[in-house]
């Protein structure tokens, strides 16, 4: 028995390993090389075409840490994911609900959330500069003229108003991904739990702590956390929105990475700044995973 | 088993066809995954992991030896082309056809950019090990790529009677007495200005200033335009920096560049003329730090400008998009007392060290440097002529062009540093500041100067 | 994981629910509701469409018209055929296509195996394997642009469609194993017990219950890696060099110059981009619909 036993797992991990192979197989050539020549990269002294002269230790890291500058941008990614991911989840939630509901006109609905998804990230931060353009953008000329704000600001021309407006930017790209994955997750939920709360006399509020909630859990843990990683890393709207100003007031790590390595062409640094970011977000995973992946790995 | 909902197998049924340079690779997506329609029979599990991984493998193999190598016939020039403008420019594609007809058994391979992603991708290329033979370069760039070794200075290509053909002003990319790349494009930087709205044209900032006062008078209009917005250039700040007889570093006898010198009486001035015009004197559209020059010409096409600062191309952009507006150009206006002085741009062809065939390159650009092209070049994408005899052309004998040429020779151009990046970035920081109000024009640039001796190692 | 409804149930507070007439109101309170919001929603999500749409049927200089306005004037449908006649869009969105479509199957094809592995069988590495998949995520794809730049050289896939469909496909990799992992987890055992009891083998359980069952999760990790391969930039911009080969994405870009930028083909050309996308939405949107519940597979 014990002999079944055993042959019995083996077969399913040999069955296991064939059907992750196809995988494995494509990170293991693009992402595991690069990775690493990215890892030692950041330990090294590096000449202007990225190739390592020598090996500074942790120098890279010393000249990041003493740098004021980096530390404020290093805050500002923080915030700038913090509210960019609660703010997605939560409408993306809010959404999502809503397209489930049964009313005419759903499938148009739903088709046109996932529009500003369809549209290229750079596209869609160039069209939104245009549009915050205080004399040739729509968007002020619209709060204007029907008096929902009469004196808007310069959206892009302040630091705080373009941190905010570099962020609805982000926001609005990432939204129709969350509804679109809450919703996919909404379908999963078989009606035969919401009679059975509904037989119990549970109203819609307790419907959805009760059974939404509780089914999603899993969905929203990963979701988010996804969306932690992809906006602590967005690239494209950061940089073509506002390049980083007024001032490198909405610059974030990624950005800054990005302008160490081809502007400043300090490709030592820059590996540094990359491995800081992969092991911030790593720490920030491993805590949400404690608290939260239970059910979900 | 009974028959379930196929429609994630419908959705995967169709044959994919994925053609690469002619070897087509059909891809049967529904026989991979042993997606069938309704009744048929599968085969045993085994068959169909080990068809899974054979058809994988397969497509792999196909993909991998159905593609060309790279490179071409016998022998082939590799040209990295910036786009100016966005309009779709055959010009290179033109110039492509006419010299392969006349030089048979060289191919010319012409890789276009847009011109705000050029210098990234061709870091990346070079950094790749996939440099091509010739590329246009902002000419400052040509430091960056020395230092990184992948240079090969043109004058060791052409001789002497090609280079000679230059005008002086135009060949900035001599450095100690080596040319190390070829000027295409040359630009000098001049005053646009309403002739409605302002009578003569201003020579000095004290008449700049009058006249941007003057013209605001009229409803609607701005009287210059001045950018706030981090862009490619640290206009218009330079422009007042040089017309103020001031410079970015100090220069060493034996010609380097020592510590930054912009925080001195000229720089500091030249910042607070520019910012007084936004903030103070309020001669300048709102928002500036919304605007790049860019859109600062924009505002002008729309009418909403009455003196602009910038470059001869935007003629050309007048004729386009705003025929009837009555504007003229003149020199950049100076400071009282201080020499007329502009800013001088240009861009350069470099050849690259890893370049094969630089017979070819050098046919190739024999044959492109020619007066019809270069001419037709600078009808295109309205630029200065380079060569003396293009500049004899009786196109560039106009009213327009005139102030442009008659500055070239006093005109000066952008440092030449390999920092100049992170200088400019810096600047940049500095100019937003002051216009922001956030600092001072003198504690803006002083903080500056410490930033930029600091990372360029001066004391 | 959620449990048996029963349970489930058991653990309500005991309400007292309204009925009948009261249940009514509330039931249209909701979809009046549902519709505004909806509505409101859709404004806000689609305002830079309809400046987009707004610009592309105005000429250049109506476009920098200042103070803007919604209305063209005059009104010209000609930015949509310029874009087809003088520059080659056909080609960037075939290209676009071809790799689109090919990055969505190569990436189902090593994900439905991949997720079902993580989501049925024990195996050692389990969790090493879902932390890889995560960690992957982690690198922007910026940091790893030029060593796999120098990686596409190497297999001489620069300028070719593999070199962006593989690219693609392993860094939607995580997203498309997480999906359908969690999709397959949720399908009870009994069912797929129930099967091979029948005399299935595991590859028909997979493809004959697990897909169809999880066709909410297949077909959101199909929109998934389709736009993103549709929109990507970056990579596109590095490995392509020819113009024949230029993506999508990168054709667009094309528009915006150093000195100026073709606003009005800017925005044709980018609606005209979202078509494929919401074509293949209207296409795979009634699998999203709540029709497979596990009942139907009894």
């Amino acid at each position: 028995m014990i002999a079944r036993a055993a042959s019995r797992l083996t077969a399913e991990e040999r069955l296991a390993y064939l059907l992750l192979g196809p995988a494995l197989l494509l990170m293991a050539a693009l992402i595991f090389y690069p990775v690493g020549a990215t890892i030692v990269t950041a330990f090294g002294a590096t000449d202007k075409l990225g190739r390592i002269s020598g090996f500074v230790g942790w120098g890279n890291f010393r000249a990041l840490g003493a740098d004021p500058a980096f530390w404020q941008i290093f805050r500002r990614t923080f915030l700038w994911t913090a509210l960019g991911v609660t703010v997605k989840t939560t409408a993306g939630l809010g959404l999502a609900l809503l397209l489930n509901l049964p009313f005419r006109g759903r499938k148009v609905a739903r088709m046109l959330t996932v529009i500003p998804w369809a549209i290229p990230y750079p596209i869609s931060a160039i069209v939104w500069q245009w549009t915050y353009n205080s004399q040739f953008g729509l968007l002020n000329q619209f709060l204007t003229t029907t008096g929902l704000w009469p004196h808007p600001p310069a959206w892009l021309a302040e630091p705080r108003s373009a941190f905010a407006a570099t962020m609805a930017v982000d926001i609005w790209i990432g939204l129709p991904f969350f509804a679109l994955v809450f919703l996919a997750g909404l379908q999963a939920i078989s009606p035969e739990y919401y009679e059975a709360a509904a037989i119990d006399g549970a109203g819609a509020g307790a419907r959805f702590a009760a059974v939404t909630l509780p089914f999603l859990r899993p969905v929203i843990v990963m979701g988010s956390l996804l969306s932690v990683i992809w906006t602590f890393n967005d690239f494209s709207v950061p940089y073509i929105v506002t390049k980083g100003g007024p001032m490198n007031t909405t610059d974030i790590l990624v950005t800054h990475m990005y302008k160490t390595a081809f502007q400043f062409l300090d490709f030592g640094p820059a590996s540094a700044i990359a491995v800081i970011t992969f092991v911030t977000l790593l720490a920030f995973s491993v805590v949400y995973a404690r608290l939260y992946f239970r059910e979900v790995v | 088993m009974k028959e379930t909902r196929s429609g994630a197998a419908e959705l995967t049924h169709d044959f994919v066809e994925l053609s690469e340079a002619g070897a087509a690779v059909r891809l049967p997506a529904a026989s991979a995954l042993g997606l069938r329609r309704g009744h048929e029979t599968e085969e045993g599990g085994e068959g169909m992991r080990r068809k899974v991984a054979l058809a994988a493998i397969a497509a792999l193999c196909t993909g991998l030896l159905a593609l060309p190598a790279r490179g071409g016939g016998a022998a082939s020039v590799r040209a990295v082309w910036m786009e100016y403008d966005a309009r779709y420019n055959t010009f290179w594609q033109q110039l492509k056809k006419e010299f392969e007809a006349a030089n048979p058994g060289i191919t010319v391979d012409n890789v276009v950019v847009p011109w705000n992603e050029g210098h990234d991708r061709l870091v990346t290329w070079i950094a790749g090990n996939q440099a091509p033979d010739i590329a246009i370069v902002g000419t400052r760039w040509i430091i960056e790529f020395n230092k990184m070794g992948v240079v090969q200075p043109a004058d060791t290509l052409l001789p002497k009677a090609f280079i000679d053909k230059f005008i002086q002003p135009a060949l900035e990319a001599r450095i100690n007495g080596r040319l190390y790349g070829v000027p295409v494009a040359l630009s000098a930087r001049s005053l646009y200005y309403r002739t409605d709205l302002v009578k003569t044209p201003p020579q000095t900032w004290q008449e700049l200033l009058a006249a941007a006062r003057e013209a605001s008078k009229s409803p609607g209009v701005y009287g210059i335009g001045v950018s706030g917005k981090k862009f490619a250039e640290l206009t218009e700040y330079v422009y007042y920096l040089y017309g103020n007889g001031g410079d970015f570093f100090v220069t060493n006898p034996d010609g380097s560049y020592g510590r930054c010198r912009v925080n001195d009486a000229a720089g500091v001035d030249a910042l607070r003329f520019m910012v007084d015009l936004v903030n103070k004197d309020k001669v300048t559209e709102p928002n500036v730090g919304e605007n790049d020059r860019g859109t600062l010409q924009d505002l002008f096409l729309a009418g909403k400008l009455a003196m602009i600062e910038t470059g001869p191309w935007f003629g050309g952009m007048i004729q386009e998009r705003a025929k009837t507006m009555p504007f003229a150009v003149a020199p950049m206006p100076h400071n009282q007392g201080k020499p007329q002085q502009t800013l001088l741009v240009t861009d350069s062809i470099i050849v690259f060290k890893s370049a094969k065939n630089t017979d070819a390159v050098v046919k190739f650009l024999e044959y492109a440097y020619r007066d019809g092209p270069r001419l037709e070049f600078d009808k295109d994408f309205g630029m200065l002529p380079t060569e003396k005899s293009v500049a004899r052309d009786a196109y560039f004998q106009t009213a327009f062009y005139k102030p442009f040429i008659q500055q070239l020779p006093t005109a000066k151009p952008w440092p030449l540093t390999a920092d100049w990046s992170k200088v400019e970035d810096v600047m940049w920081d500095a100019v937003t500041a002051a216009l922001l109000n956030t600092k001072s024009a003198k504690a803006a640039l002083d903080g500056a100067c410490r930033e930029i001796d600091a990372a360029r190692g001066i004391k | 994981m959620p449990d048996h409804p029963a349970a489930a149930a058991a653990r309500l507070p005991a309400l007292r629910g309204r009925r009948g007439r009261s249940r009514r109101w509330r039931a249209a309170i909701l979809e009046g509701g549902g519709w505004t919001l909806s509505g409101l929603a859709l404004f806000v999500l689609l305002f830079p469409i309809l400046v987009m749409l707004s610009t592309s049927l105005k000429t250049l200089n109506d476009v920098y018209r200042v103070p803007p306005s919604w209305v063209p004037a005059p009104l010209t449908l000609q930015n949509f055929a310029d874009i087809w006649t003088r520059y080659p869009l056909g080609t960037y969105m075939r290209n676009s296509l071809i790799i689109g479509v090919g990055a969505t199957l190569l990436n189902l094809a090593a994900a439905i195996p991949a997720g079902y592995a993580v989501a049925r069988l024990r195996f050692r590495g389990r969790e090493t394997f879902m932390l890889l998949l995560l960690l992957i995520q982690m690198f922007s794809p910026i940091v790893v642009l030029i060593p796999l730049f120098k990686i596409m050289a190497a297999l001489h896939w620069l300028d070719t469609y593999w070199a962006l469909i593989v690219t693609n496909t392993v860094f939607t990799l995580a997203f498309s194993i997480w999906m359908l992992a969690s999709y397959f987890r949720a399908i009870p055992g009994e069912i797929e017990e129930a099967a091979l009891v029948d005399g299935c083998t595991r590859p028909q359980t997979i493809l004959r219950i697990a897909i169809p069952v999880a066709a909410p999760g297949v077909v959101t990790t199909i929109i998934y890696v389709f736009i993103t391969a549709w929109n990507e930039f970056v990579f596109a911009l590095t490995f392509i060099s020819r113009t024949e080969m230029r993506t999508l994405t990168v054709g667009l870009y094309t528009f915006i110059g150093r000195w100026a930028v073709q606003w009005h083909y800017l925005m044709a050309a980018a609606l005209v981009g979202i078509v494929p996308v919401v074509i293949l939405f209207m296409f795979v949107e009634r699998h999203l619909v709540r029709g497979l519940a596990l009942g139907s597979v009894k």
